[in-house]
């Protein structure tokens, strides 16, 4: 690669990182872990960067870090999530309910398989439509719609046992 | 049309997003894909030997002795490619207190082809007093809890109940291990180990221990901590580099 798309993939990164680190960090549950992922996939973004370039690197790096987030969990078998799962954090009582809440939904989170937490971010953090939801983990869109429903179901279900849920939809 | 719930969702995923911390990756991410490139390439050649070796055993059979395969180019890793060592910066920093100085480090980036796992090892001299209690709160400001190792508890029978190591311990004919210190010594382990990712530290207050770094000459000699000081060996293992399919 010559010195310009070095460059420019140095700016990319750059410009990029911080919120691919935010996302990465919503899929693993760990600042390490996410750091990991977001090298990873912007080394492959590297790879490709002369074809990626003029066409849509952000959504490269993205389908990477996601893909390779679920290929991760099927290959370690799980192990690392089931190390990782019981949370340090213990709630202290908050008054407005937030701090709890947040503990909580991030415990729950980190309890959904890796594929339905894939899902829930995509759906819910970034806001995307099931369709493209189904390109990026390349499934189809009932298989979106269903472990949505599953994630959803599940994390209401883990929130209520937590006692930090009392709303009704 | 989302329901309640699903706001709730949207809400505490982006306020959770917000507790990662942003860090600078463009470095790392250009040596790990140049690293797999080298592996691929590498991995590629000895696959098209293999492949001449299944099609032509005759002209291989004769070629004994001739040009070996090509071996892999060797590439300088900057200390910043190494996830392992930034991890352990990120504790050292907190050494402060208690005066640090390296004596020597050793570690792997983990973008070989064989060693696919971030390492690395340093050796400090430090002061003695509130050492402990330094080393645990450096480590807790970098995100790991540290808690004694209580299972060195049953591998040394001359460990007190506190987990401080007196004399010898029956390893004589091989000498000092590595994080294996042989006098008074407390082992400080992370609890938060992963699968494959690990913070150990050793405060050493007596007695020889030997260092697994610095050159060749200086590879694996002893050393001991002079009076009021202790040596604090850092091991910190980073998770394996792994690359998903294409």
């Amino acid at each position: 690669m010559d010195e310009d798309g070095r460059a420019r993939f140095g700016e990319f990164a750059a410009a990029r990182t911080a919120a691919l680190i935010r996302t990465a960090y919503l899929l693993t549950g760990d600042q390490h872990a996410a750091e990991d992922l977001v090298q990873s996939a912007l080394a492959k973004t590297f790879a490709r960067w002369r074809s990626l370039r003029h066409e849509d690197p952000e959504g490269y790096v993205r389908t990477a870090m996601y893909r390779e987030q679920v290929s991760w969990w099927r290959r370690l078998g799980r192990i690392r999530e089931l190390v990782t799962a019981a949370p340090a954090d213990v709630a202290t009582p908050d008054p407005s309910n937030h701090a709890d809440l947040r503990v909580a939904m991030r415990t729950a989170l980190h309890r959904l398989p890796a594929p339905q937490r894939a899902v829930v971010v995509l759906r819910y953090y970034e806001d995307l439509t099931e369709s493209q939801v189904a390109e990026i983990l390349g499934c189809s869109v009932g298989t979106v719609r269903s472990r949505t429903s599953r994630a959803v179901g599940r994390l209401r279900e883990l929130l209520s046992a937590e006692s930090v849920l009392e709303m009704t939809p | 049309m989302s329901t309640p719930f699903e706001d709730l969702i949207r809400s505490s995923l982006s306020g959770i997003s917000e507790e990662a911390s942003p860090v600078e990756l463009t470095t790392r991410a250009v040596a790990l894909a140049r690293r797999r490139r080298v592996t691929t390439v590498a991995l590629g050649a000895v696959a098209a030997v293999a492949a001449v070796s299944a099609i032509a055993p005759v002209a291989v059979g004769s070629g004994r002795g001739g040009p070996p395969v090509a071996s892999v180019p060797s590439d300088d890793s900057s200390p910043s490619s190494n996830i392992a060592q930034r991890r352990a910066d990120a504790v050292v920093s907190g050494f402060g207190p208690v005066s640090p100085a390296m004596i020597c480090d050793n570690g792997d980036d983990g973008l070989g082809i064989v060693n696919q796992t971030p390492w690395y090892t340093a050796y400090f001299t430090a002061d003695g007093d509130r050492v402990d209690d330094v080393v645990v709160a450096a480590a807790a400001q970098a995100g790991w809890k540290l808690v004694r190792d209580e299972q060195a508890l049953a591998v040394y029978p001359h460990m007190d109940p506190d987990g401080t190591v007196r004399g010898d311990v029956p390893f004589k004919g091989v000498g000092p291990l590595a994080g294996v210190p042989f006098g008074e010594s407390t082992t400080y382990l992370a609890d938060r180990r992963d699968s494959d990712r690990l913070l150990v530290v050793d405060v050493v207050r007596s007695g020889p221990v030997r260092l697994f770094c610095g050159g060749t000459k200086e590879y694996g000699r002893q050393t001991s901590p002079a009076d009021g000081r202790v040596i604090i060996v850092l091991s910190m293992t980073a998770a394996r580099i792994l690359t998903a399919p294409s």
